[in-house]
């Protein structure tokens, strides 16, 4: 057992630490670029010694800080919804935003903005959570029966499909030329968010990751297969059962505050099994919660500062990159290996 | 060659077809003047004809019917056509139920050109029949590039619409990133990654019919050639038939078909899904019959579509919506007709699979 620990903190070590330098060198890029931008000295006073000018200190301390946070928090939350999903569903090619889970809940969230419906902030995640879950919830019930990996990401997509054409329908009869609604609902995005939205997803990232956590030991045991898993005394259906609906919440929640980010969830846990060799969940979900955080943030900087003073929203990049990466992914991927 | 043609124009099929022929074409017809009658001004049948034959002395009627409705109606039908003919070709060569021009990325990569060109290129360069061009070349390669990446594997049903979906959402992202680089408003992006008529008018119906006529023909003609597609390629070479240069013809027909209409009303979805399985129920599966029936019956769902997306805006009372200035993009109404069917279609072809399969 001794030897056992051994390899897989030797295992983790590398891409943990990795994974920490890119996202301190993300940080300190993402906050210190912008307008203005400040000299490196200028920032470590700012932060360490609280000096600065009032404007710069707002703008860092109160703009730039809390958006790297929430990065960090929505990326964490969506890469380790992927990896339960991902090993739930026993099958590398699910994700939230293929499922229809990040559409339906983007739809509800939507629903209540674009038609003022009186729901307050806190309830969001819950009504995100309801749409999540009836989206996937159709997905799961019309999949019944056809055993690919691929029929299951046809007909979440074109649930996801159908939901997004009923967010189309919303927003181009619900308001006069709003394009940040688009943004928001339609392609996910991290700006003009600040700590008001890290607090409002805070609480349920303290719940949830641990929540994530606890489930990993029976998702190890589901990812060996339906019989295995009964063999060795788990009641299948409802372990999945249970853990879908961790992620489907765990997407929610993001969803309530950034709207759909595509992609991390999927992308994140395929590196993190590259990068630590292994299959354990109870070791893949913390790395790729780190490593989904990593690369949001990373997104999400280079969606600000690329084209500035202009921004897009992050959520097209990752779509962009995201999409193309998985596009190579089921290309390359051995013949058969698609449909089992 | 003489029993295939026997086979396509016996007797019972002829008459079958010219039935439906002449039903869908009266449905149109009808629908036609229902769209026109109706929108925010309602008018009766009679001031319709009135104004559409020009006997009316009415100038705002006339102006409302000759210059905002018909010319949307027009393109209504001829794109339903173009999208229907694309959607029943691009079944028959790719032997697969699944794709249609807005799954399998033609849409998106026509879309993407016409974006790009808009941007880069000098505005005075780019007349309508430019655009369509070049919207042509970005449909054309986005088939080879589905086609190469699908590869030799096998065009087994499920994968190649989920390549196909893939590069679609790859290409829609990189649109709605040039579209939002130019800070292009709500409008816009929809027209161009979901689809709508809204505010078509003349011009557009003149950048569309030539093409449209032209295409369309050539894709009738081609459809004997087509039915060659539907033995498999052995027995095709066996009776000294072309079938590669017929697939390539057809595959460049079908992505010309597409990206004229799309350089028009932009990537509506679902229609070329839709129309030919529905013609196909009814007419059977040989491409002399499928193709004109697919076309017409496309024709008469764009515009059913359109028509359902206008008067749902002018019925539907919800909290909130008070401020709605457009009326629904056409691709949502189409969307939201056509995902279901989609997943109807998948489920079929799983279940079909895996029951042939094992």
């Amino acid at each position: 057992m001794a030897g056992k620990t051994y390899t897989t903190g030797r295992k983790v070590i590398l891409p943990v630490f990795l994974l920490l330098v890119v996202l301190v060198a993300t940080a300190s890029v993402g906050l210190r670029s912008g307008t203005p931008v400040l000299g490196w000295g200028a920032l470590a006073d700012l932060l360490w010694m609280g000096g600065g000018e009032e404007l710069a200190r707002t703008i860092v301390l109160d703009i730039r800080l809390p958006r790297i946070v929430l990065g960090l928090l929505v990326g964490a939350l969506l890469s380790a919804a992927g990896t339960l999903m991902q090993g739930a569903l026993n099958n590398r090619l699910a994700g939230p935003e293929l499922l229809g889970i990040s559409a339906g809940a983007s739809f509800a969230v939507a629903a209540i903005t674009v038609l003022h419906l009186p729901i307050p902030f806190h309830l969001h995640p819950m009504l995100a959570l309801a749409g999540g879950l009836t989206g996937g919830g159709i997905v799961v019930v019309a999949a019944r029966g056809s055993k690919g990996a691929t029929g299951m990401l046809l007909v979440g997509m074109a649930v996801s499909a159908m939901l997004n054409g009923l967010l189309v329908v919303l927003i181009a009869m619900g308001t006069s030329n709003d394009v940040n609604l688009l943004y928001t609902y339609l392609l996910g995005s991290l700006a003009n968010r600040g700590w008001e939205q890290v607090l409002r997803i805070l609480p349920w990232f303290i719940v949830l990751l641990p929540l994530a956590l606890a489930l990993a030991r029976s998702v190890n045991l589901l990812q060996l297969g339906d019989e295995t898993a009964s063999g060795l005394g788990v009641k299948v259906d409802r372990a999945r059962l249970l853990v879908l609906i961790v992620s489907a919440l765990l997407v929610a929640v993001t969803v309530a505050q950034c709207g759909p980010i595509g992609y991390i969830a999927l992308l994140a846990p395929h590196l993190t099994r590259a990068l630590t060799r292994s299959q354990d969940v109870r070791l893949v979900l913390p790395v790729s919660a780190l490593c989904g955080a990593v690369l949001l943030t990373a997104a999400d900087q280079m969606a600000r500062l690329w084209l500035e003073p202009m921004e897009l929203p992050v959520g097209v990049w990752t779509t962009l990159i995201g999409g193309t990466i998985f596009l190579l992914y089921i290309v390359t991927r051995r013949g058969g290996g698609v449909h089992g | 060659m003489a029993d295939l043609r026997n086979a396509a124009v016996g007797a019972p099929g002829t008459r079958r077809l010219l039935w439906t022929l002449t039903v869908l074409s009266l449905l149109l017809l009808s629908l036609v003047f229902l769209h026109i009658a109706y929108g925010r001004t309602v008018m009766s049948l009679p001031e319709v004809v009135s104004a559409l034959f020009n006997w009316t002395e009415d100038a705002g009627s006339r102006h409302i019917v000759w210059n905002l409705r018909l010319p949307r109606v027009l393109i209504a039908m001829a794109a339903g056509a173009m999208l229907g003919l694309a959607g029943a070709i691009l079944q028959i060569v790719l032997r697969n139920p699944l794709v249609e021009p807005g799954l399998i990325g033609v849409s998106a990569g026509s879309v993407l050109t016409i974006v790009l060109a808009v941007q880069l290129l000098p505005a005075a360069s780019l007349s309508g029949g430019r655009l369509s061009l070049l919207a042509m070349l970005g449909g054309m390669l986005t088939v080879i590039l589905i086609y190469v990446l699908n590869g030799r594997k096998g065009n087994s049903g499920p994968r190649l619409a989920l390549t196909g979906i893939v590069v679609t959402s790859v290409l829609q992202s990189l649109t709605s990133l040039l579209l939002l680089k130019q800070q292009q408003g709500l409008a816009s992006i929809l027209l161009w990654n979901f689809g709508s008529l809204n505010g078509r008018v003349w011009t557009h119906w003149h950048t569309l019919w030539p093409w449209a006529l032209a295409l369309i023909v050539l894709a009738l003609l081609l459809a004997r050639r087509a039915a060659v597609l539907r033995f498999s390629d052995a027995t095709a070479v066996g009776l000294g038939l072309p079938a590669g240069r017929t697939k390539l013809w057809l595959l460049l027909t079908a992505a010309a078909l597409t990206a004229a209409a799309v350089s028009v009303v932009g990537a509506i979805g679902f229609i070329g899904l839709i129309g030919p399985h529905i013609a196909g129920r009814l007419v059977g599966g040989h491409p002399l019959r499928l193709f004109p029936v697919s076309a017409l019956f496309s024709a008469v769902l764009l515009t059913a579509a359109d028509w359902m997306g206008q008067s749902l805006t002018l019925t539907l009372a919800l909290p909130g919506l008070e401020h709605r200035v457009s009326s629904l993009p056409v691709g949502a109404v189409t969307t939201l007709l056509g995902a279901p069917f989609f997943l109807y279609l998948l489920r079929h072809s799983l279940v079909h699979r895996r029951s042939g399969g094992s």
